[in-house]
C-alpha cells in the first residue's frame, strides 16, 4: 500500500465521518423551541434595560459588598487591637476591682497610659477599646497619666461625675461620704461633667476643681474654666485668661438670687451682669457674690471698665450675636448662657412666659440656673409647668424646683424641696433624675427629721438604685449597718 | 389504530411581513428595533445556528444557551451592520466567534481541572441510535478536541457546513489566503489523525449500515467535493 493509497483511504474515512456528523446533526432544529424563544425575548428585554439602572444595581451591590468587607475588616481589626492592661503591685478581683497588694499599685495599659492608685482607692477598669477605655473610681484617689494619641478616648468616672480625657496627667479624688470630687490637673486638659457641671467644665494644666453638693463648684489655678462645647476637642477650646483667678460658685451664694426674688425678681432681670476688668465674670448681684475676681483691677472698676470687660466677655463667650437666630436650646448647648439671659432681659420675662416655646423656656430655666439667677430660673420653671403641664419638661421642672428650693431657703427651703422631690417622684417614678431626687429626699429627711425617719427611704433607695449616686449614704443609713 | 406521527417541529411564529421578507429587510427591522424582528430572526436563523453549534461540539452537548448567546449578541451588534444584505454572514460570524469563545473557555476549564475534555464528552443520548456510529462520533470529536479553537471553527464551517472559502474567511475575520492555508493544513492533520484512530478504522467497513448515512454514490460525490475543497486549498498554498 503506497502513500497515496493510504492517504486516499484516510480521506475516505474522514469523508465518512464528516457525512456521519452531517447526517446526525442535520435535522431542522429549534424552530419549534418556544421556550428558547421565550427565554430569548426575556433576555432581550433585560438587555434593553437602561444601562444606568443596571449600573445602579451593580454599584449598589458592589457598595454593599465593600461595606460588608470594611465592617468585617474593622471588626477583626478592633478585636485584634483592643487595649489590654496589667496591674503592678495589685490584683484584679471580682467585678474587675483592682486590689492593692503592696505600695504603689499601678494599672499599666498596653498603649502606655498608667493609673496609680492611692492607698484607699477602689478602682476598676470597666471597659477597654482600641482607643481608650473607661475607668471607674468608686472611692479614693487615683493619679492618671494618659498618653496623648490621635483619637484617644478615655473617661474616668467618679461617682456621678465623668471626666473626659484625651491626653493628660491629673489626679482624681472621689468620696461617696461627702460626695466630694477633687480634680487636680498637671498637664493637658479634661472636661468634667456632672451634677454641678451639667454642661461640662474644661480644666487645663495647673487647675484644680472641687465639687460638692454643700459647697458647690470651686475651680482655681491655671486658666478660668468655661463651658465645654459638645463635640469640640478640649485642647482646641479658646481660653479666657484671668491670671489665676479663682471662681467660687457655692450654694451659699445663691442667697443673693433669693434676695432678687424677694425684691420682685424683675430687678435681677433688668440688671446688667457686671464683669471684672480682667475678664473674670462677677456674677454677684444684690447681696450675693457668686464669683470673686482676684485680679489687680478688681477694685475701682468703673462703668467704662464694665463695658470694656463686657467686650472681653463677649469675645470669650461663644458669639451670642452670631447665634441670635438659633433656638435657646442650641445656644445653651454651645454654652451661650449669658447671651440667652441677655436676650431674655431684652424681651421681658412676662412676654416670654406667655409666648416662648417649651424648649426655649426650659433652656432659659437652665441658663438661669447656670447663670445663678435662681429667681429667673424658678419663674421659667413655673412657666413650663403651667403652660406645658404633663410634658416631660414639666415633670423635670419639679426636680429642678426642688433643687432650687433646697439651695435657697427663701424659696421654700428644705420643706419646699421635699415637696417638689415628692412631686417629681410621683410624676416620674422612673425618670432621669429619680436617683438624685430620692437621694436628696433621703438626705433632707435625715437632716430635718433624723436618721430613723430616713432609713425607710435608704432601704427604698438601695432597692431601686443600688449603684446610684446616693447608694453609699443609703448604706450608712440602712438597718444592716 | 392511531397513526404514529413523528414529533412535529412546525410552530407558528408571528412575525408579520418579516417572516417572508429578505435578509436586508429583516436586518433593517432589527436595527430599527421593531418588536416582531427578533422572532423573525429567530425563526430564520436559529436552525442554522443550532446545527452549527451541534456539529461543532458534538454528542451530548447542550447548545441551547449558546444559541441564546448568539442571538443576544446579534441583537446588540446588529446596529453596526454596514450591509443589511449580509445579515446571514453576520449571524455566521457571530456564531463562529461564539464557538471560538466557548472552546477557549472549555480549554481553560480543562486546564484548571474543572472538566475532563474540551467537548466534555458524555455518552451520546438519542442523536445517533447506532452504537458503532456513536462510538465513531466520540472518537472523531476527541480528534477535533486536539485542534485549537480557530482551526476547529474553520473545519466546521468549511467541511461540515460547506461554506465557501470567502465565507469562512469572513466569518473568522481572516484573509481568504490565510483561510485556505489553514484549511489545507487542518484537512491533512485531521486525515492523519483519523487514519491512526482504531475506533474510526473499525467503523469504516460498517459505515454503509449506519442509518441516515448517504448511499455510496452520494458518498463518492461528497468525497470528491471534499477532496476538491482540500485540493483547492493545497494548490493555492503551492502557488504561494
Amino acid at each position: 500500500m503506497n502513500v497515496s493509497t493510504t492517504q486516499r483511504e484516510g480521506e475516505r474515512l474522514l469523508e465518512d465521518v464528516v457525512q456521519l456528523v452531517q447526517s446526525t446533526y442535520s435535522e431542522t432544529l429549534a424552530v419549534g423551541d418556544e421556550r428558547g424563544l421565550a427565554r430569548l425575548e426575556q433576555a432581550w428585554h433585560r438587555s434593553r434595560r437602561p444601562w444606568s439602572e443596571l449600573a445602579g444595581l451593580r454599584v449598589f451591590a458592589m457598595a454593599l459588598g465593600a461595606i460588608a468587607l470594611i465592617v468585617g475588616g474593622v471588626s477583626v481589626y478592633r478585636r485584634a487591637d483592643l487595649l489590654t492592661y496589667r496591674v503592678v503591685n495589685g490584683s484584679v478581683g471580682s467585678g474587675g476591682f483592682v486590689h492593692p497588694t503592696g505600695v504603689g499599685t499601678t494599672i499599666l495599659f498596653s498603649e502606655g497610659s498608667e493609673i496609680s492608685l492611692g492607698g484607699e482607692a477602689r478602682t476598676r477598669v470597666d471597659s477597654l477599646t482600641t482607643d481608650g477605655g473607661r475607668v471607674v473610681v468608686e472611692s479614693g484617689t487615683v493619679h492618671a497619666r494618659i498618653v496623648p494619641r490621635k483619637h484617644a478616648h478615655w473617661t474616668v468616672e467618679a461617682g456621678p461625675y465623668t471626666i473626659r480625657v484625651t491626653g493628660t496627667a491629673f489626679k482624681v479624688h472621689w468620696s461617696w461620704t461627702d460626695e466630694r470630687l477633687e480634680v487636680s490637673m498637671q498637664r493637658g486638659s479634661v472636661v468634667v461633667t456632672g451634677p454641678l457641671a451639667p454642661s461640662g467644665v474644661t480644666l487645663t494644666a495647673g487647675m484644680e476643681m472641687t465639687a460638692n453638693p454643700g459647697t458647690g463648684l470651686a475651680i482655681g489655678g491655671g486658666d478660668t474654666p468655661r463651658a465645654a462645647v459638645p463635640g469640640e476637642p478640649a485642647e482646641s477650646e479658646p481660653r479666657t485668661r484671668s491670671g489665676g483667678a479663682r471662681s467660687e460658685l457655692s450654694g451659699s451664694d445663691v442667697a443673693g438670687a433669693a434676695a432678687d426674688e424677694a425684691a420682685g425678681g424683675e430687678r435681677g432681670l433688668a440688671a446688667e451682669a457686671p464683669v471684672a476688668d480682667d475678664g473674670a465674670l462677677d456674677l454677684g448681684r444684690g447681696t450675693g457674690t457668686r464669683a470673686r475676681a482676684t485680679g489687680r483691677q478688681r477694685s475701682g472698676m468703673g462703668q467704662a471698665g464694665h463695658r470694656g470687660a463686657e467686650r472681653r466677655l463677649a469675645s470669650s463667650q461663644p458669639a451670642s450675636g452670631s447665634r441670635a437666630g438659633e433656638g435657646w436650646d442650641k445656644r445653651l448647648a454651645h454654652g451661650d448662657v449669658q447671651g440667652i439671659l441677655a436676650d431674655a432681659d431684652a424681651r421681658g420675662l412676662d412676654e416670654l412666659l406667655q409666648t416662648a416655646s417649651e424648649r426655649d423656656l426650659s433652656a432659659l430655666a437652665d441658663a438661669a440656673r447656670y447663670g445663678h439667677r435662681p429667681a429667673l430660673a424658678r419663674r421659667a420653671l413655673f412657666g413650663v409647668r403651667e403652660r406645658f403641664a404633663g410634658s416631660q419638661e414639666a415633670r423635670n421642672a419639679a426636680f429642678f424646683l426642688g433643687s432650687l428650693a433646697d439651695d435657697a431657703p427663701g424659696a421654700g427651703g428644705p420643706t419646699g424641696a421635699l415637696e417638689w422631690y415628692d412631686r417629681y417622684l410621683a410624676e416620674s417614678r422612673g425618670g432621669r433624675y429619680a436617683p438624685q431626687a430620692l437621694g436628696r429626699k433621703m438626705a433632707l429627711t435625715q437632716r430635718l427629721h433624723g436618721a430613723d425617719a430616713a432609713r425607710p427611704l435608704a432601704a427604698e433607695y438601695l432597692s431601686r438604685f443600688p449603684d446610684g449616686p446616693y447608694a453609699a449614704a443609703a448604706r450608712k443609713l440602712s438597718p444592716v449597718n | 389504530m392511531r397513526e404514529t406521527v413523528p414529533a412535529a417541529r412546525i410552530v407558528y411564529l408571528p412575525g408579520g411581513h418579516l417572516a417572508s421578507a429578505d435578509d436586508a429587510t429583516l436586518a433593517r427591522a432589527l436595527i430599527a428595533g421593531d418588536d416582531p424582528a427578533p422572532r423573525a430572526a429567530w425563526a430564520r436563523f436559529s436552525p442554522m445556528v443550532h446545527r452549527m453549534l451541534k456539529r461543532t461540539f458534538g454528542p451530548g452537548q447542550d447548545v441551547d444557551d449558546m444559541v441564546q448567546d448568539v442571538f443576544l449578541c446579534l441583537f446588540r451588534k446588529v446596529g453596526g451592520l454596514r450591509e443589511p444584505k449580509a445579515l446571514k454572514a453576520f449571524v455566521i460570524s457571530i456564531t463562529a466567534m461564539t464557538i471560538k469563545y466557548e472552546l477557549r473557555q472549555r480549554r481553560v476549564r480543562r486546564w484548571v481541572h474543572l472538566s475532563g475534555s474540551v467537548s466534555e464528552l458524555e455518552a451520546p443520548r438519542t442523536e445517533q441510535p447506532d452504537a458503532g456510529a456513536r462510538k465513531a462520533l466520540v472518537s472523531f470529536y476527541a480528534i477535533l478536541d486536539r485542534l485549537n479553537a480557530r482551526d476547529r471553527a474553520a473545519f466546521v464551517l468549511r467541511f461540515f457546513e460547506g461554506l465557501e472559502l470567502t465565507e469562512v474567511a469572513a466569518a473568522l475575520d481572516i484573509s481568504v489566503s490565510t483561510a485556505k492555508r489553514h484549511l489545507t493544513r487542518i484537512w491533512k492533520r485531521v486525515t492523519l489523525l483519523v487514519e491512526r484512530s482504531p475506533e474510526l478504522a473499525s467503523y469504516l467497513p460498517s459505515a454503509a449500515n449506519v442509518p441516515n448515512v448517504s448511499k455510496q454514490d452520494d458518498s463518492d460525490k461528497a468525497l470528491q467535493k471534499l477532496q476538491s475543497m482540500a485540493a483547492e486549498s493545497s494548490e493555492t498554498e503551492k502557488r504561494r
